[in-house]
């Protein structure tokens, strides 16, 4: 009895140490950048393009940038990818071949990202003429996120109560009318939370749009979907290539700005997920 | 024994039977003839033959797994979403074949309410009208909420506020909640499976009273794993064991001198 008290104790204090020491790292990490960043987080910051002296460089045509693409992933992806899971989740017959098509989009979610940067750029810049363009890189972004919303959209679909379902059945409904009533309306915010996560990454990344030709340098910020464009984290990477140090201050700052936004979506989906399973206890 | 008057108002195609204890002539609102239900290879349901009367209640007993939820799921057709399931047969609604018509149009004569209380995660309100709405229904929305929680015994309980959530009631209100809610249907049917196994006996006693009061509107088919509850509601009790229906007879007569060697052994609690 005590050797197994004792074996409880030690193996919660190393699961604690553990995650103190995951938890530490994260925040010396945090720390070294917000040391190195802060001074020039200015509103300069946010108003200047890229230049070739660090203390008037800023971000504009990377928020910009970064913005106007993730706006048309949204509006692409989202749609597409809960349609498609409500077509699979509800419609789709169970047979051979449909769940070949799950299987793979489940594989899909894992593909590097990497390879839809190279997809991206022979199909929407080369083969359907879109240039290296804000819409290319949005529409790669797309479809690098759609397997991802796709699948946490239909876990959500599937975590609904099978008793909710019936009820609604058993009223006369027709299938639409109980999707539409019943089942979407609480398994929205589990959607709310995979779109928000998926459009987070989608943020974040930068070597597909490298490859789909997003510029490194721009002095410009996107007028529509076919202009060039470059994004937060691809000038990062550029300011961290340089050699003067106050170059890697500057990307430190673009991390701080990057970090805060990402920080701010999914915050937001957590608020949204909260809400709407205060009105969901079964 | 007397007959009267609207006793005869029945649909033109409607079969009429002789009701034992009344000696009235009551519709037979529903009826199968030999209905066999598979789950796959699975037999469920045996070969079985029964009417229900109009405005009477109905229990089926019998153990776990003996295809009495098959049965009472395959008459407003809920079956139809398990995979590989078949039905054979007569499975008729005053003279409609159940099995060949539109599930939607079933559903809405006949009712069901749910072994647990399954409200939506809506107002008390919206849980009501939320059936009507989606066929259509945009007036008078307000008297029918009123009308139907109070037969359902719950309006006073639950008036001052509608705008609450049906989820956030206790078990036992819930489930007068969903049955409020089968009832804005304007069913002719209504299908209880086990609707008291997830609730209190205070509850229970509750929707057993309530039960009593509908079968004068309504009939009722009541699935039930508790005979004592069986004997107190039902007019009529079907004892089923594995798939096949052993006899089906009125309820005093079951309990007090049943026919069959397997029921007296069920109702005495020699197995089950």
């Amino acid at each position: 009895m005590k050797a197994r008290k004792r074996r409880e104790i030690i193996f919660q204090l190393l699961c604690a140490c553990i995650t103190i020491v995951g938890i530490i790292l994260l925040f010396v990490l945090l720390y070294h950048v917000v040391l190195e960043g802060w001074k020039f987080l200015t509103p300069h910051f946010f108003t200047d393009f890229q230049s070739r002296f660090p203390v008037k460089s800023g971000m504009k045509a990377g928020i910009y940038g970064s913005l106007w693409m993730i706006s048309i992933t949204a509006i692409t992806a989202i749609p597409l990818g809960i349609a498609s899971a409500i077509f699979l989740e509800e419609y789709a017959p169970k047979n051979g071949f449909w769940k070949m098509v799950e299987l793979n989009i489940s594989n899909l979610a894992g593909v590097p990202s990497i390879v839809y940067g190279l997809l991206g750029l022979s199909l929407f810049v080369r083969a359907l003429g879109f240039g290296q363009s804000v819409l290319s890189g949005a529409l790669t972004m797309a479809l690098l996120v759609l397997p991802v919303i796709i699948v946490s959209a239909r876990e959500s679909i599937r975590a609904v109560p099978l008793s909710l379902r019936e009820a609604a059945f058993a009223l006369g409904a027709a299938k639409y009318q109980v999707l539409f009533g019943q089942i979407l309306p609480v398994a929205i915010p589990g959607i709310l939370t995979g779109i928000i996560l998926a459009l987070g990454r989608a943020f974040g990344e930068a070597a597909p749009l490298i490859i789909v030709g997003a510029l490194s340098y721009v002095s410009f910020v996107p007028e529509n979907v076919n202009s060039e464009f470059t994004v937060m984290p691809i000038q990062i990477y550029n300011w961290s290539g340089r050699p003067q140090e106050e170059f890697h201050q500057l990307a430190a700052t673009g991390i701080i700005v990057l970090l805060l936004i990402l920080l701010s979506l999914n915050l937001a989906a957590i608020i949204l997920r909260d809400h709407y399973q205060k009105r969901f206890r079964l | 024994m007397t007959l009267l008057a609207h006793d005869f108002k029945f649909p033109s195609n409607a079969k009429v039977e002789r009701d034992d204890d009344s000696g009235r002539y009551r519709e037979v609102i529903l009826e199968a003839k030999d209905v066999s239900a598979f789950y796959g290879k699975k037999e469920a349901i045996k070969n079985v033959s029964m009417q229900v009367l109009k405005n009477k209640a109905t229990a089926i007993i019998g153990p776990s797994g003996c295809g009495k939820s098959t049965l009472l799921r395959c008459i407003n057709r809920m079956n139809d979403f398990v995979p590989n399931f078949k039905l054979q047969g007569a499975l008729n609604y005053r003279g409609r074949n159940i099995i060949k018509s539109d599930p939607m149009f079933i559903r809405t004569q006949i009712g069901m309410v749910f072994q647990r209380p399954n409200p939506f995660p809506k107002s008390i309100y919206d849980n009501i009208v939320w059936g009507p709405k989606i066929h259509g229904k945009k007036t008078h929305l307000n008297e029918l909420v009123e009308d139907v929680l109070r037969k359902a015994a719950l309006w006073d309980e639950v008036k001052d506020r509608l705008g609450e959530l049906g989820t956030n009631l206790s078990g036992g209100q819930q489930q007068r909640l969903c049955l409020a809610r089968t009832l804005a249907m304007g069913p002719n049917v209504i299908l209880m499976d086990e609707p008291c196994s997830a609730l209190d006996p205070k509850s229970t006693a509750h929707i057993e009273d309530l039960i009593n009061v509908l079968k004068d509107e309504y009939t009722i088919i009541i699935v039930t794993h508790n005979m004592h509850q069986a004997a107190r509601v039902s007019d009529h009790t079907a004892f089923f064991y594995e798939g096949e229906l052993v006899e089906f007879a009125a309820t005093e007569d079951i309990f007090t001198r049943p026919k069959n060697k397997k029921t007296e052994d069920y109702i005495t609690g020699r197995f089950g």
